[in-house]
């Protein structure tokens, strides 16, 4: 009987640690299985990726894309103009704006800067009507930013500092053309 | 305490845990991938959306590039790279005429002119095939035939591939050129039966009726650059239709150049029925004046010429090229008036002006703003208003040309129609002279046709050597030759070799468009040129027959042959008078053929009394239609010796 207890004991200890083997690799696999395949949340509405997945824009491209084809007309602030948001940005491009500032942009011809205005407050009508609170977007011609909509960035001189800030992979980067070139549409989603 | 059993399963136990564990972390090691999760997938939506980028570059350029095509294309007057009939000042003509001189319209099409403009401002990185569609709106479909490659990640091996592609569309129909269209055919409707200020009246009253619905349509209004100035200046004068004419051509120093350029590269054309109509060809049809007289009607000789340096080279001599006026020798040669010779040719150059009819006109047509900050749209273009006005011409008529046997004197005004090409004289049915002006004719200020003194009323018998000429306002109208008179704009051709008699004249004026006008009248021919009046020649009583007791006869034996007629021409046949002064009758010759003829005494009633005066007048067909002024024409009369 002791042998066949002590027997017994073993067995039971053997399956025991098996047991105690398959929890632990159980936890590791669920542990690591959650780490990378989650992310996708559900954030005011909108899909976004979050957590430990690779952060693309993917989403925020489209929302981006859509923004830039749309037309002005449907923003309280339009005055009346019948553009595509790309459209309203080649438009006040022809004013030529060279000063590095935020909002007050000069224009060499300040006839167009009216247009700078309304593309300001419709973007950020745009914008916030599709369900971002935060979000900074910035204008870049070429290879100059030189508008921001966010004054943390820009110095006490108007001038934008950090314009690295744009080239991060965080940023939705879509080149526009213009009559006169290119410009640069970047917007962080935060 | 723990037994052994115990500490036989809690070492076991530990052991097995650590084996496990260890067992597990390195197994895990061998299959969990570096990067994260999602990250290829990742790799694939970014290389996706990139692409997603290059299409929205694509659609929002290509709209820009189809919006400036629309200006560009109205600026350029509907022709992508030019019309088929040419331009004007470098402003497309919608109409013109052909190598045949043909009435030719060129219509362009929207949807195929635009696209090769289009294509010049789309900025693409690749080749695209375009395709428009005028469909209410204006849609330019692009299809790259050649695929974008986006790298996925960092893996070359591994690319998201497209072939791009866009459509866009704009608000735009094009209607302007239809009504462009419509106005053109309105032009030539209204205005094809007009020409010269009455054209130019025509078109004001057409644009001022004409409905179109646009901000604006009139006469274009533009300054031209001197390159622009010169080459249409030179176009003109393919547009001249007359010969050895003279353009002043107002040069410019900044001419020169374009002038160099267009020799050079023998390129120059006028229109793009160049390759059957060119004027100027350096080398080839270009020709230098020489040193020749203008005066003298003859071929001029004539240098080829080069342009080398902004020179002229010809003959191993070097002309500066400046200072130069155009002559144009013949249809397709123009030549060079060198300044330093032309003061010795001004007068016979000034009466030779090139004439032309220009039937083009320029217009703009604007079209409200339909982009904003582009501002209005202006169609540049310019109509060649179809001809159908034949070149008339008045006072024609045809009269006998005194002093002379075989010529009528045809007359005629100059037609104001500045595209004469020639003139074509008919005879009897029969064409006898074909000339376009200024070829072989003969210019003078003025002639007065009544100017003349007895015998003549219209010209005045002056002599040179034996003979005498009959000079219109002292003018010399030869036969066969064409004369033109600036104050009366009056033509004279001088038709010849015609019996006397009545004769049907037309005259056919024929325009660069192929228009005629032809007017017909009738004209008699009189001989009314005597023969030249015998001065040496011999007479002598005659009885007949020989025993009559007084001379009712005389014999004449003349020294001259060939006879000859007043003119210096030669006159054919002979027979004659002898005209006694103090009888006052003529007494008939025989019927000899020769100028040694005895002249017999017709009548026998009547006795010559002798010693007395007579002359020996041939027998002419002039003298029924003239008074014999014998003083004025030379006859020198004999005395028959007793």
């Amino acid at each position: 009987m002791k042998s066949r207890g002590l027997f017994g004991d073993v067995y039971v200890a053997f399956a025991a640690m098996f047991l105690f083997a398959v929890i632990i690799v159980g936890f590791l696999v669920v542990f690591n299985v959650r780490q990378y395949s989650s992310g996708i949340s559900k954030e005011n509405g909108r899909v976004v990726s979050s957590g430990q997945l690779n952060p693309v824009n993917y989403f925020y491209n489209d929302d981006v894309l859509a923004y830039l084809k749309s037309p002005v007309e449907g923003c309280s602030n339009s005055g009346g103009i019948k553009l595509s948001y790309a459209g309203l940005i080649n438009m006040f491009m022809k004013g030529n704006p060279r000063a590095y500032t935020v909002r007050v942009s000069k224009f060499e011809n300040s006839k167009y800067e009216p247009f700078f205005n309304v593309w300001v407050q419709c973007t950020d009508e745009f914008f916030r009507n599709a369900g971002y609170k935060h979000f900074v977007y910035m204008l870049g011609w070429r290879n100059s930013p030189i508008f921001i909509s966010d004054s943390h960035f820009v110095g006490a001189f108007g001038v934008i500092y950090e314009p690295r800030f744009f080239d991060t992979d965080e940023f939705v980067s879509v080149k526009i053309p213009i009559e006169n070139g290119d410009v640069f549409f970047r917007v962080m989603f935060k | 305490m723990i037994n052994n059993r115990g500490a036989v399963f809690w070492l076991g136990y530990v052991i097995t845990a650590l084996i496990v564990l260890l067992y597990v972390y390195v197994w895990s090691s061998s299959f969990v991938a570096e990067e994260k999760i999602g990250t290829d997938q990742s790799k694939i939506f970014s290389a996706f959306q990139e692409g997603q980028k290059e299409l929205f570059y694509l659609d929002v350029s290509g709209t820009y590039a189809l919006i400036n095509s629309v200006y560009e294309l109205a600026r350029r007057g509907g022709f992508s790279s030019g019309s088929a009939c040419g331009d004007y000042y470098n402003i497309s003509l919608w109409s013109y005429k052909n190598a045949e001189d043909e009435f030719s319209e060129c219509i362009p099409k929207l949807a195929s002119e635009i696209v090769p403009v289009f294509g010049s401002f789309l900025n693409q990185k690749q080749f695209f095939r375009f395709f428009a569609v005028v469909d209410g709106g204006l849609s330019m479909v692009g299809v790259s035939p050649s695929p974008v490659n986006i790298s996925i990640g960092s893996t070359a091996e591994r690319v998201y591939s497209f072939k791009p592609s866009f459509n866009v569309n704009i608000p735009y129909s094009g209607e302007a050129y239809g009504v462009i269209n419509d106005f053109a055919d309105e032009l030539n409707k209204e205005c094809s039966v007009y020409e010269n200020s009455g054209l130019s009246d025509c078109v004001q009253g057409v644009l001022a009726k004409f409905k179109h619905g646009f901000i604006s349509l009139g006469l274009m209004q533009a300054d031209f650059s001197p390159e622009v100035v010169v080459r249409e200046r030179m176009k003109e004068l393919e547009r001249v239709n007359f010969v050895e004419c003279f353009a002043p051509f107002r040069w410019e120093e900044s001419y020169a150049l374009e002038f160099g350029n267009r020799f050079e590269n023998t390129e120059f054309s006028t229109s793009v029925f160049h390759d059957e109509k060119k004027i100027f060809d350096a080398g080839v049809s270009v020709v230098v004046a020489g040193e020749n007289s203008f005066g003298v009607l003859a071929p001029y000789p004539s240098q080829r010429m080069l342009v080398e340096n902004e020179k002229l080279v010809f003959d191993s001599n070097e002309k500066e090229i400046d200072g130069r006026d155009m002559f144009v020798f013949s249809e397709g040669i123009s030549a060079f008036v060198p300044r330093d010779e032309k003061n010795k040719f001004i007068s016979y150059l000034e009466q030779r002006p090139c004439e032309y009819e220009n039937r083009i006109f320029p217009f703009e047509l604007v079209e409200k703003e339909f982009y904003p900050d582009e501002g209005s749209i202006a169609y540049d273009f310019a109509v060649y208003v179809k001809d159908d006005k034949a070149p008339e011409f008045s006072g024609f008529y045809a009269e006998d040309k005194e002093f002379d046997e075989d010529t009528l004197l045809v007359k005629w005004k100059h037609t104001d129609s500045l595209d004469l090409k020639r003139y074509e004289i008919f005879v009897d049915g029969k064409l006898v002279k074909s000339f376009t002006p200024w070829k072989d004719v003969g210019i003078y200020d003025g002639i007065s046709w009544s100017a003349g003194s007895a015998p003549f009323n219209g010209c005045e018998l002056v002599g040179y050597g034996l003979f005498k000429k009959c000079l219109y306002s002292g003018i010399d109208i030869e036969r066969g030759k064409v004369y033109f008179f600036r104050s009366s704009r009056e033509f004279v051709y001088s038709a010849s070799q015609l019996m006397p008699g009545r004769h049907i004249v037309s005259v056919k004026a024929v325009d660069d468009d192929n228009n005629f006008y032809e007017a017909e009248t009738e004209g008699l021919v009189v001989d009314d040129l005597p023969i030249l009046p015998l001065s040496d020649y011999v007479v002598s009583p005659v009885l007949l027959p020989p025993d009559e007791t007084k001379y009712n006869a005389v014999n004449a034996f003349s020294f001259e042959t060939p006879l000859w007629n007043m003119d210096g021409t030669a006159a054919t046949g002979f027979s004659g008078y002898i005209l006694f002064e103090d009888a006052g009758n003529a007494v008939r010759a025989s019927d000899g053929k020769s100028a040694v003829v005895p002249l017999v005494l017709l009548d026998k009633v009547h006795s010559i009394a002798v010693p007395s005066e007579f002359l020996l007048v041939p027998e002419d067909p002039s003298l029924e239609h003239l008074v014999l002024y014998l003083d004025v024409m030379g006859y020198k009369k004999k005395v028959v010796p007793g």
